[in-house]
């Protein structure tokens, strides 16, 4: 089974003068059938740790790998291929192709990699009704509602059968019943596929949906649960 | 005695893809001079859109809203203007736009210019108000894009005290991780609101943002419902008076 | 505190509008920059178009009034032989007359050390300075203190080289005579004047240069006030039918006619370039929009009213339009100068037409009022945003961006305008080709409402594709394009406009040179050496042969010479060319520019003698057909023509006239040359033919002698120098537009990094990114392209058709595949190459600008 190790991750930005630690330091695993959340406020470093993730940034020490694969030794080739195939993204933007049919969105990643989009299409379907949008695949962006559009989104992001799920706030433009089913369907997804799936929020609704959370302040995982995070889930 | 701000049956509807969905939906209340209420409500659940109903920034598909006993969709668009410029003063943490280059006591000067003041007059007008928020002169003069969140918070303030108005309407004003930044807001907003008698509409996702406040409202699904201050939840009957809170005076 | 300088605008003070601005000039610097320039270059487009319009009649009309002043009659000469000068005495003893002034005006050259200039000759007296014209004050010379020698224009001093005081020849006549250079003439204060291809002298020296003592070709007359009409009627007595009498400006209109097919077609290009200057502006503007929007909900969130917001709008407007378009004045005004300054050489051949540009105000009110228009109408687009019923934040809330999105059925119904419009040109200018200029700006408009549809056809058409070949960055490519918003169809629309002016224009001028070159072949092919006086002319300088006839004649190899006649004659409005053919020419019509009759019965009937061919122009204004008379009026009285035949004009656009020689020596009473066709024995080289002809005729500097090859290469460089501005504007244009589509597509690219961003996640490496931006561009742009194309070829049919139909130029229509995919290419090549940059930094752009934070 496939997992995502971080250890000991190290990854700071200089912007001028200071230096920002995004990421000071940090040790996570998240094994396959797991549905995790890192939760902290903006600024806490959840987007650089999603970005070393993704292997669109190496570290600066420590590592990342996925399935014993260490990202930041491949390729630049090997990488933009590590996250066609194996990583599936979803944004809090959505970032859906405007004017283009929910179906043809969801195909985006196949096109990609080499497929006709008639073949993409016949792999994309089956994805488009898993996340209940079966009935409208020829509706474009803007005759669907939010959360319709993030399970475009969703449906993209698991067309080509990723080995990981990874979510950049994918709630943030949701209202809170939307955002539940969302979560809810993206954690059923990991469980059934036993695939690791890691969420950044901040969001403590959020937070309640998935197998583990983990806090993050100032690039460190926080020990202990936030005050705020333990009143509520109390 | 005229509520300052009331609601009556307001509903708004948005269109959400090919749907349309309810953001509120008949929603009735009134608020009082010098009273401050805050709303609770997760995100989309409509708190906005309630608020920006009571600036008149957007107009109800039903219902009406009144300000000082005036219906506000029945005014002209430049009195609704004049309403924006003058009496009530709206201000919203994710709208923050930073001209990169301009300096503080010029982003808050311009935004007095729609009341004829020339560009002198309007920057004696922000520093005084840039002072009551504890920017100091040095900041004043600095480029809007430096500002941290928390000065950005307390410029934005300053804008909104500067035309002197009954109603300040804050729309999630604060997005600060640090809690002792929030709560030297918190006090900040208070001190001011309390010395010009400035009637107070606040909402936030947190609970936390919103203590203190003398009336506490919670909004899901397009309704209002009441919050006392510990949390508990009771429904709204009929139409919700907040009055001011006059014991302290 | 009130101040007028200060006031108050929908209660916002100016000085708060000027802040408003300042910062946001200090913020978007870039922005604004590219939306100056776009405007400035769009006026500049308008403004040198407009200029090169203007500046053939501007100078030559100033110069007409510098010289007539006040007089307002004039007895003008039939032929360049002028009429006797006892005539001005007699016109001056006329009652009702206040002055009359001789002038003698015969073309000649200067030869100075550095060249040679063909002018035109002025002589004058003292009496010319009553009139005041002339700048004599100006000059110093009360009563002309010179003796002798020759006043001469800055302009042409410097192109001979001349000197003040120094020795200049001037060739008249067929003879060369020395003078000194009495005065070089400057623009200020002289104006025009310092730069008109003319030459002062005394009327006594002009006489005797041009070896015409005694006689006249003009008198000024200045008749006393309210005795206009008796003052023309005796001078018409005086006349006696033998020499014109006509306003003392007439040459103006002469001018205006011979100037009309150049300025109509001119102005289609100039309509062209003022729709492409306003698209890019308007471009340049719409670029501009989303950060205004955001700016002006900003303002409104702090209680600024949208009468406010509008004042605040059209401020900014006002002062970038000004400022921008005012730079672009300035850059209009120097591109004239640098490219289209160039007067036609035929022109000169025939009117004294300076290089002096005029820039009249109301040329800079147009191009300013086109910019500053296209910059508020953009400008105002955020203005939408004010519409009641609309929050007041709605752009704060508002996701799309990128420009309005046309509604899905609009690019149907405006391909079926773009249809329904091109029918109607169609039938219009079939049925009135004068309609043809403004058929030519309603096509333009044709291709631009075609572009939308076509923007959704292609989008069909790739997915019909991208279903069967795998392709990652066609369906990125689909989604951009299936969106069609009003930036993507501006875009197209400037690349459309340029090319289809390019086209159309460029395609219509090489007709035109085409149609030319034959003709003057045929109209040469008559003699294998030609005697003439050299100069850039029609054959229309008559010279004193001075037994130069007989001595060629007796001139070993010379088969035959032949005396050639002809010049010029005003005939109503119009400076005919007259060709007066000896009897030997095998063919005095040139065959392919015979529009009405029988080739070999019209030479007959012209060799007989009362008989002529005339352009169609001159035809169907006075109503002639095979066979119907007419008169012209000759230096002998008027003189009755049958019409044998109906040409071209000839390469003249006010007409021509083709007689006998025998006619014209009679009625215009000379038997001087114009001049002489030599033909050789068989087996004689030319070359050895001219060195027999040169030896016979001796050294006479005022004669050259060419080959037919020599002197047809001449008449191609003449008609293709009088084009030249013509493919000068063509080109500017097309780079003009490539670069504004290039700029214009690398923001649109930009301002979607974002999106660009996010597919890196998904796997995109830059390279296929910026293929996709790549084909993107090239779709846009092979849309804007092949509308142009299209619409071009028409245009370019309809043009030639009109030149054929309604000025009489001699321009079979003929398609040049190579040169509209010569166009193509290059405008393509300017704007892929400037594109490809930010293509790829975007395409590069890293993918936390797809993340939140």
């Amino acid at each position: 089974m496939s997992a995502l190790e971080l250890r000991e991750v190290v990854k700071h930005y200089s912007s001028g003068i200071e230096t920002v630690k995004a990421v000071d330091g940090i040790s996570l695993t998240v094994t396959g059938g797991e549905f995790v959340a890192l939760y902290g406020p903006s600024g806490s470093g959840k987007t650089t740790l999603l970005m070393l993730a993704a292997g669109l940034v190496t570290p600066d020490s420590g590592s990342v790998s996925f399935d014993g694969r260490v990202l930041g030794e491949l390729s630049e080739r090997d990488s933009a291929l590590y996250r066609r195939r194996d990583v599936g993204f979803i944004f809090q933007a959505f970032h859906l192709m405007p004017h283009t049919s929910a179906l043809d969105n969801a195909t985006i990643k196949l096109t990609g990699d080499g497929c006709t989009l008639r073949e993409g299409r016949r792999r994309a379907l089956p994805w488009l009704e898993r996340v209940g949008l079966g009935a409208r695949v020829e509706h474009t962006p803007e005759q669907l509602s939010m959360g319709e559009r993030q399970r475009i989104a969703i449906a993209r992001a698991l067309a080509n059968e990723p080995r990981l799920l990874l979510a950049d706030e994918p709630t943030g433009n949701l209202d809170s019943k939307r955002g539940r089913e969302i979560l809810e369907l993206m954690r059923d997804i990991c469980h059934e596929r036993g695939i690791p799936g890691l969420l950044v929020t901040h969001d403590l609704d959020a937070t309640t949906l998935v197998d583990r959370v983990h806090t993050l302040r100032d690039g460190h995982m926080a020990d202990g649960m936030d005050p705020e995070l333990a009143a509520t889930s109390s | 005695m005229t509520p300052l701000l009331s609601f009556l049956n307001v509903s708004k509807r948005y269109p959400d893809g090919g749907r349309e969905i309810a953001v509120l939906d008949r929603v009735s209340l009134d608020i009082e001079t010098g009273a401050s209420v805050g709303i609770r409500g997760a995100r989309r659940s409509g708190k906005s859109t309630l608020l920006r109903l009571a600036a008149g920034i957007t107009l109800p598909d039903s219902g009406t809203v009144c300000f000082a006993g005036r219906d506000i969709a029945r005014m002209a668009g430049s009195e609704r203007g004049r309403l924006l410029r003058g009496e009530i003063a709206f201000m919203c943490a994710a709208d923050w736009r930073a001209t990169p280059g301009e300096s503080v006591v010029d982003h808050v000067a311009t935004s007095l210019g729609s009341e004829g003041l020339t560009m002198r007059e309007a920057r004696r007008r922000a520093m005084r108000v840039l002072d009551r928020v504890e920017i100091g002169a040095a900041c004043a003069g600095e480029p809007t894009t430096s500002l941290s969140l928390d000065e950005r918070a307390r410029v934005m303030l300053a804008r909104a005290l500067a035309r002197e108005p009954r109603l300040l309407i804050l729309d999630e004003p604060v997005l600060l991780p640090n809690l002792s930044e929030r709560d030297g807001f918190n006090v900040l907003l208070r001190g001011a609101a309390s010395e010009r008698n400035i009637t107070l509409l606040m909402s936030s996702e947190e609970m936390a943002a919103l203590q203190g406040l003398t009336v506490m409202m919670s909004i899901a699904d397009g309704e209002l419902v009441s919050t006392e201050p510990q949390g508990v939840v009771v429904p709204l009957p009929g139409r919700w008076r907040a009055g001011a809170e006059r014991s302290g005076q | 505190m009130k101040s007028p300088l200060n006031p108050p605008i929908a209660g916002v003070r100016l000085s708060m509008l000027a802040h408003l601005y300042w910062i946001r000039l200090r913020s978007h610097v870039v922005q604004e920059l590219l939306a100056g320039s776009g405007i400035a270059v769009g006026v500049a487009l308008v403004l040198g178009v407009l200029v090169a319009n203007a500046s053939l009649t501007g100078s030559a009309g100033e110069l007409v009034h510098q010289l007539v002043g006040s007089a307002r009659l004039q007895l003008a000469a039939r032929s360049q032989d002028g009429f006797e000068e006892r005539l001005l005495d007699s016109s001056r003893r006329l009652p009702g007359v206040a002055a009359a002034a001789p002038v003698l005006r015969e073309d000649i050259a200067v030869v100075g050390p550095h060249g040679r200039q063909s002018v035109q000759l002025l002589g004058v007296t003292t009496a010319v300075v009553r009139l005041g014209g002339f700048a004599t004050r100006e000059l110093g010379l009360g009563g002309f203190r010179f003796t002798g020698g020759l006043i001469l224009p800055a302009s042409v001093a410097s192109a001979v080289g001349a000197e003040l005081g120094g020795r200049v020849t001037v060739l008249a006549f067929g003879s060369a005579h020395t003078t000194t250079v009495a005065a070089v003439v400057k623009s200020p204060p002289f104006g025009v004047l310092a730069s008109s291809p003319v030459a002062v002298t005394l009327l006594s020296s002009a006489q005797r240069m041009s070896g015409l003592p005694g006689r006249l070709t003009q008198v000024l007359i200045e008749p006393q006030q309210g005795a206009d009409s008796t003052v023309a009627a005796e001078l018409r007595t005086l006349a006696a039918g033998r020499v014109s009498v006509a306003s003392a400006d007439q040459e103006l209109s002469l001018l205006d006619e011979a100037v009309k097919p150049n300025d109509e077609s001119t102005s289609l290009f100039a309509a062209i370039s003022v729709m492409v200057g306003f698209l890019l502006a308007l471009n340049a503007m719409l670029l501009t929009v989303p950060e205004r929007r955001r700016f002006v909900a900003d303002l409104r969130l702090q209680g600024y009213d949208w009468r406010q917001i509008i004042a605040l709008l059209t401020f900014q407007a006002a002062v970038l339009g000004v400022v921008a378009s005012a730079v672009g004045v300035v850059a209009g005004d120097m591109l004239s100068h640098a490219f289209l300054h160039r007067i036609p050489a035929y022109l000169t051949t025939a009117f004294p037409v300076g290089t002096q540009q005029t820039l009249h105000i109301g040329t800079i009110l147009i191009a300013v009022g086109c910019g500053v228009l296209a910059t508020m109408l953009a400008s105002l687009s955020p203005a939408l945003d004010l519409r009641p019923g609309r929050p007041t934040d709605a752009v704060l809330r508002d996701r799309s961006g990128g420009g309005e999105v046309l509604a899905h059925r609009t690019p149907l119904r405006l391909a079926l305008l773009s249809t329904a419009l091109l029918v109607l040109i169609t039938a219009a200018v079939l049925l009135a080709p004068g309609l043809t200029i403004v058929g030519g700006m309603a096509l333009a408009l044709a291709a631009l409402l075609a572009i939308p549809s076509l923007f959704a056809c292609v989008a069909r058409a790739l997915r019909w594709v991208g279903e069967r070949v795998p392709s990652s960055s066609l369906i990125v490519v689909v989604s951009e394009l299936r969106a069609v918003t009003t930036r993507s169809v501006a875009l197209a629309g400037i690349a459309a406009l340029a090319v289809y002016g390019s086209v159309a224009i460029g395609g219509a001028r090489a007709d035109l040179l085409r149609g030319l070159d034959a003709n003057f072949a045929e109209y040469l092919d008559t003699a294998q050496l030609w005697v003439t006086t050299g100069g850039n002319d029609l054959t229309t300088n008559a010279f004193n042969a001075e037994g130069a006839t007989t001595a060629i004649a007796r001139a070993s190899g010379v088969a035959s010479v032949r005396v050639y006649q002809g010049g010029f004659l005003d005939v109503g409005p119009r400076r005919m060319w007259i060709i007066a053919r000896p009897p030997g020419d095998a063919s005095p019509i040139p065959a392919s520019q015979l529009l009405h009759g029988n080739l070999e019965h019209a030479t007959r009937l012209l060799h007989e003698g009362g008989w002529a061919a005339v352009s169609q122009g001159f035809a169907a204004e006075h109503h002639l057909a095979l066979g119907s008379s007419f008169t012209l009026p000759t230096p002998s009285g008027d003189a009755r023509f049958g019409v044998a035949a109906i040409t071209t004009n000839l390469g003249w656009s006010p007409g021509a006239v083709i007689m006998s020689s025998l006619d014209y020596s009679r009625l215009w009473q000379t038997t001087q040359p114009s001049a002489l066709e030599v033909n050789l024995r068989p087996g004689i080289s030319e070359a050895a033919g001219r060195r027999a002809v040169l030896r016979a005729i001796g050294r006479r500097p005022g004669l050259g002698i060419q080959t037919f090859g020599e002197r047809r290469a001449q008449y191609a460089a003449d008609s293709r120098q009088g084009l030249y501005a013509l493919s000068e504007i063509a080109t500017l244009l097309l780079i003009a537009a490539a670069l504004a589509v290039a700029s214009a597509l690398s923001a649109a690219i930009w301002q979607r990094r974002a999106r660009l961003a996010s597919l890196k996640i998904h796997g995109y490496d830059t390279a296929q990114l910026w293929r996709a931006l790549l084909l993107e561009s090239i779709i846009v742009l092979g849309i804007g392209c092949a509308v142009g194309a299209v619409a071009g070829l028409y245009g370019h049919a309809l043009a030639s058709r009109w030149l054929r139909l309604q000025t009489g130029f001699p321009a079979p229509f003929q398609i040049e595949l190579g040169r509209v995919v010569l166009t193509l290419a290059l405008l393509a090549a300017i704007a892929l190459a400037v594109i490809a940059l930010p293509g790829l930094a975007a395409a590069r752009a890293p993918a936390r600008a797809s993340l939140q934070e």
